[in-house]
């Protein structure tokens, strides 16, 4: 999956294989570490288009040239009095069936919806919801024949879809009945991912290729053009003034002019200075980058090929997909959803975040309605806009300072839309103090929180952290200084696992030799 | 199993995974994979090591040293070959 590497990762290199020995066990290693893409990344770390993340961001650095008024924070993280929550979940539905031949997750990266009828995309395939009711939608059923890698999924008309498949190819699925899905036909192919239909046409960005123009009328797609051009095209918007855009991961933005839609011209790419593009959509003239860590870039397209910067804003996670639709961006970002107002795009205005449980990667909106491809859930949400809350995002869970002490600083963020209040904070660890740069933070607001630690001893504790937020109004992390990681020098869980030709292996039959064990997934 | 200087350094290695046979033999046969993929399809294996991180977490790659004693005695979950390289050079070089 490492074609056309463009990982700036030092331990991709074989150049950084020092000792003559390591050259063994880093060919095993990267011809197998490097096969498996890490999906999603660890917390705050940013997905690359080769599949490898981006190791964790510089949480930004204090101008020190600006003095701080730091606030000691005290109290018992109690709740005082909190505003309604904004976001509402409806329902969800959560898959993680043990039938045998049967997906047992959804693991959905990509939505559409026409009507009713909402489709998640993922490795449990092609997954159906009826959202006709949103507090009881209702899953139509999993289909073995289309499981796999699937990266988009796109409507071609109301009966009829076509589907991305990392190594299959693409497919175009009958949904004459949505409870039974049927493959009409397979275009073989590697690396098609962006989808888009236009004017009757199916649109298709393939990875090191370009873009490719299919007919869908007939069962079988055939191709009615070819234009090359680019490297790691991870999704492609739908059409502005007959332009549409494609977000390639080692290019940047991409315009594509659809002006005569049975031959397509690729114009300059846009390349951005920060994140890498990992989605894009378009609405009411402007076009929303995702890239990653970096948050969404915001572009107006006066000049529809040469669309220009206007803003830019964090999510709080990693950003991997946006929907826009009256007037509202919705952003899923690998660690929940987050809101913002666009009705002026140059200056995005938070409304709210709500967190979830596995990894937000793929989003739908309609106003104020999201849905939300969280991993193995699918999720309903509804935004209230009359309600003003704020919402305190952390930068992790767990933080470690040194045992000689020192200070820590955390980077936070009010992505709410109403005054953060950092009420209290405590700590069970002696000699441990928190401190924010301010007790009030605005909508959109940076702040820190700083840890200070007196020292002299190893120490293992939790700090907990009380504000205004509805969702979570007392928080809890973890601290430490001079632990070492308990899993070192535990007894390693014993086991005994078949591999793919059926031969069994203990672990414990082993003892003598070192044993690296790597969980992957072949996202 | 392997040959060169690796199997003479006597490190092995096992990947693991809860997907589906079929998904694995695809990949396998994609990517030329030599060594044992095995398969933790009820999630047995993944469960206790899970356990025994400090804030375990969901996000793969996981990777697991176990020392010639038996010992957990690395982890991490980023792909750091030079640092696993490291503690498997210190590994073989005490043996």
């Amino acid at each position: 999956m490492t074609e056309g590497s463009d990982s700036p990762f030092i331990w991709m290199s074989p150049a950084t294989i020092k000792a003559s020995w390591h050259r063994p066990v880093m060919s095993v290693l990267l011809a197998f570490l490097a096969s498996c893409k890490p999906f999603p990344c660890p917390d705050g770390e940013l997905l690359l288009s080769d599949g490898s993340c981006t190791g964790e961001p510089d949480s930004g650095e204090i101008d020190s040239s600006v003095p701080i008024d730091w606030v000691l924070l005290e109290g018992d993280c109690s709740a005082g009095e909190l505003p309604a929550d904004p976001i509402i979940e409806r329902s969800n539905i959560f898959l993680n069936q043990e039938q045998p031949g049967v997906s047992p997750f959804a693991e959905i990266v990509d939505l559409d919806k026409r009507g009713d009828l909402l489709l998640g995309v993922g490795q449990g395939g092609l997954l159906p919801y009826d959202v006709s009711d949103p507090d009881n939608p209702e899953f139509l059923g999993f289909y073995p024949e289309q499981m796999g890698r699937y990266y988009k999924v796109e409507f071609v008309s109301d009966t009829r879809i076509v589907l991305s498949h990392r190594d299959r190819g693409l497919e175009l699925v009958s949904m004459d009945d949505p409870s039974a899905p049927r493959t009409l036909s397979v275009l073989d192919g590697k690396g098609y991912e962006g989808l888009l239909v236009h004017e009757g046409l199916v649109y298709a960005t393939q990875r090191g290729e370009g873009l490719v123009v299919l007919d869908p009328s007939t069962d079988t797609l055939s191709e009615v053009a070819r234009v090359a051009g680019l490297t790691s095209p991870w999704e492609l918007s739908k059409p502005m003034n007959g332009v549409a855009y494609v977000a390639d991961a080692a290019l940047g933005l991409v315009p594509v002019d659809l002006s005569s839609p049975s031959s397509p011209k690729l114009g300059s790419p846009i390349a951005v200075s920060t994140g890498s593009p990992l989605h894009v959509a378009a609405a009411d003239g402007y076009v929303y980058l995702s890239l990653g860590s970096a948050g969404v870039a915001i572009y107006e397209t006066s000049d529809p090929m040469a669309p220009s910067l206007v803003s830019q804003v964090p999510t709080g996670g990693s950003a991997t997909m946006s929907w826009v639709h009256e007037d509202l961006l919705w952003v899923g970002d690998n660690e929940g959803v987050v809101v913002f107002d666009v009705s002026d795009p140059t200056e995005p205005l938070h409304q709210a975040r709500e967190l979830t449980e596995q990894f937000a990667l793929a989003m739908f909106s309609e106003g104020t309605r999201g849905y939300v491809g969280d991993w193995n859930y699918m999720r309903i949400l509804d935004l209230d806009l009359d309600v003003q809350a704020p919402h305190l995002e952390m930068p992790g869970d767990s933080f470690i300072l040194t045992e000689e002490g020192g200070e820590k600083l955390l980077s936070i963020r009010n992505f709410g839309n109403a005054p953060l209040e950092l009420r209290s904070a405590a700590s069970e660890v002696p000699g441990l103090q928190v401190y924010a740069s301010a007790e009030v933070l605005e909508s959109g607001e940076e702040g820190w929180i700083k840890l200070s630690y007196a020292g002299g001893a190893d120490m293992q504790g939790s700090v907990c952290l009380g504000s205004n937020d509805p969702d979570q109004a007392r928080i809890d992390f973890a601290v430490e200084a001079g632990v070492d990681d308990p899993v070192i020098s535990q007894d390693a869980p014993d086991f005994v696992l078949q591999d793919l030709d059926g031969t069994s292996y203990r672990l414990s039959d082993q003892l003598g030799h070192p044993v690296v064990l790597a969980y992957f997934a072949t996202w | 199993m392997y040959s060169g200087e690796l199997g003479e350094a006597g490190v092995i290695f096992w990947a693991i995974s809860d997907e589906r046979e079929e998904t694995l033999a695809d990949f396998r046969t994609d990517f030329d994979i030599e060594m044992p993929i095995l398969l933790d399809t009820e999630r047995e294996a993944q469960k206790q090591y899970r356990g025994t991180m400090a804030f375990p977490t969901a996000a793969f790659p996981q990777t697991y040293v176990v020392d010639g004693q038996g010992k957990l005695v690395y982890y991490n979950n980023v792909h750091d070959t030079e640092e696993l390289a490291a503690v498997l050079e210190d590994l073989v070089a005490g043996e």
